[in-house]
């Protein structure tokens, strides 16, 4: 179920085309990162492939089945973290009831995400009083409680002091030894060091989809080098 | 100043008819604010989750009957109730009964739209989550009325303040018949025009302290809300 697939889509939005069209066929595993300035695309494309959004031509399909009606088999972090007015246990358990998962088998699953965000003693204040960087790991709680096949980051880092971020970026890369990751990133550091395949976005067009040690050390568009050297695209 | 001691002392010394007119007063209502709530709340949250067309046109309605004069609604039961109305064989007319459903009309489009009013920022803010989630419907209004729990009990405590205060109503539907159908309101009302103050001034005490309760209720509901409020942007 991690085998995603993009035939000519393409999501254009009040007659402005915002993304593609795009083609790609990708067996994910390990982590593969969305780079890209802002504006680029790459929340969208996340949207697309999760399916939230529907493409306005082409297809987006996992495994051969549409994205939007297999979205119960993956994951997906927000990159606005919505914030349930509960404790952080309800919050996570939330996607389980979301899913129909039986009652009985809900706690332990949401003690395990618990313990793998490091938020096992945050589990019952209320979701609102929690830190910038234990929100967004209660949202990868969240993402991950439901077992699913692959998980879709969006922004996962976004607005995390130093700390903060190397706590997510630890969980994460643990989380990837299991789970296939695509996530979306703009910071060239980080994604070097986590990324194994690297798409490329600007101006809502897939530039290069590369393993990420071919992509770092020899980009081929220009966009790509331009950013790379850290110029302003 | 005499009158007010011996209005008090009516209450204190738990006289009978007052008794019974009060008790009678609290069914009345306690049982319209109740059948309201049971449908209402439900109403007002599916018509924030669920997109048909003339949803809005519902909306307007509904919020346009909640300044329904009290006596216009008196009257359309009167008519449906009476023995030549189409619902005159139930004998309901002069009844308990016919009091509730008459209050039951008169509160049902206020809870609704306060209901729908608190859910709405909700349902606004969560819906990204509900969609990466891909969360059943029915599940999404009861999310949403949950976790709008404290202002959902300001709707319910508007509608009970309501139906305990109107007049117009149940004295049209109720006939305000001694020891059967007369309530506090419409005691007072009686008991003012005969002249017959202690009795209309007691009662009016007794609505007025239950008045105050329920508006102290409702500040300590909405206060217990605040913990799970997020305050951060």
């Amino acid at each position: 179920m991690s085998d995603l697939a993009l035939a000519q889509a393409e999501v254009i939005i009040g007659g402005e085309p915002l993304l593609g069209p795009i083609t790609l066929d990708l067996a994910l595993n390990g982590i593969t990162a969305t780079l890209g300035p802002n504006g680029a695309g790459k929340s969208l494309f996340l949207a697309l492939c999760h399916g939230t959004i529907s493409p306005t031509n082409g297809t987006v399909q996992w495994s051969g089945e549409p994205a939007d009606q297999n979205r119960a088999t993956r994951g997906y972090m927000l990159q606005t973290p919505v914030v349930l007015r509960r404790t952080v246990q309800a919050n996570i358990d939330f996607a389980l009831q979301s899913h129909g998962v039986a009652r009985a088998d809900r706690a332990v699953k949401v003690a395990t995400a618990l313990e793998r965000a490091r938020l096992t003693d945050r589990a019952n204040a209320p979701a609102a009083t929690l830190s910038g960087g234990e929100l967004r790991r209660m949202n990868l709680a969240r993402a991950l409680v439901t077992d699913p096949n692959v998980l879709l980051l969006d922004e996962p880092f976004a607005g995390l002091d130093p700390a903060a971020s190397a706590a997510m970026e630890a969980i994460i890369t643990d989380v990837a030894k299991t789970t296939p990751i695509l996530m979306a990133h703009h910071d060239l550091v980080q994604t070097r060091r986590m990324a194994t395949r690297v798409l490329f976005f600007t101006n809502g067009q897939l530039r290069e989809n590369a393993l990420a040690k071919d992509f770092f050390s020899n980009a081929k568009s220009d966009d790509a080098v331009q950013f790379l050297q850290g110029q302003l695209l | 100043m005499e009158i007010f001691t011996t209005a008090i002392g009516l209450i204190l010394s738990g006289d009978k008819d007052l008794m019974t007119i009060i008790a009678l007063s609290l069914r009345v209502s306690l049982s319209a604010t109740l059948i309201a709530a049971l449908f209402a709340i439900p109403a007002g949250a599916a018509l924030a989750i669920l997109q048909f067309p003339g949803r809005r046109m519902l909306l307007v309605i509904s919020s346009a009957f909640m300044a329904l004069p009290p006596v216009v609604v008196g009257l359309a039961i009167y008519l449906l109730l009476s023995r030549s109305g189409p619902l005159g064989t139930l004998g309901l007319l002069f009844t308990p009964t016919a009091m509730i459903v008459a209050q039951t009309v008169l509160i049902f489009p206020i809870i609704l739209s306060l209901t729908h009013q608190a859910v709405q920022p909700l349902n606004r803010e969560y819906i990204s989550l509900f969609n990466a989630l891909d969360t059943p419907r029915f599940l999404r209004i009861r999310t949403i009325i949950w976790d709008a729990r404290f202002a959902v009990s300001v709707a319910i405590l508007a509608g009970f303040g309501r139906a305990l205060a109107e007049v117009g109503a149940v004295i049209i539907v109720g006939g305000n018949i001694n020891g059967l159908t007369r309530v506090m309101t419409t005691t007072i009302a009686l008991e003012t025009s005969k002249g017959n103050l202690q009795l209309a001034l007691a009662l009016g005490l007794v609505l007025l302290v239950i008045a105050f309760s329920v508006n102290l209720l409702t500040h300590t509901i909405a206060r217990m809300g605040e913990k799970y409020q997020t305050v951060r942007a």
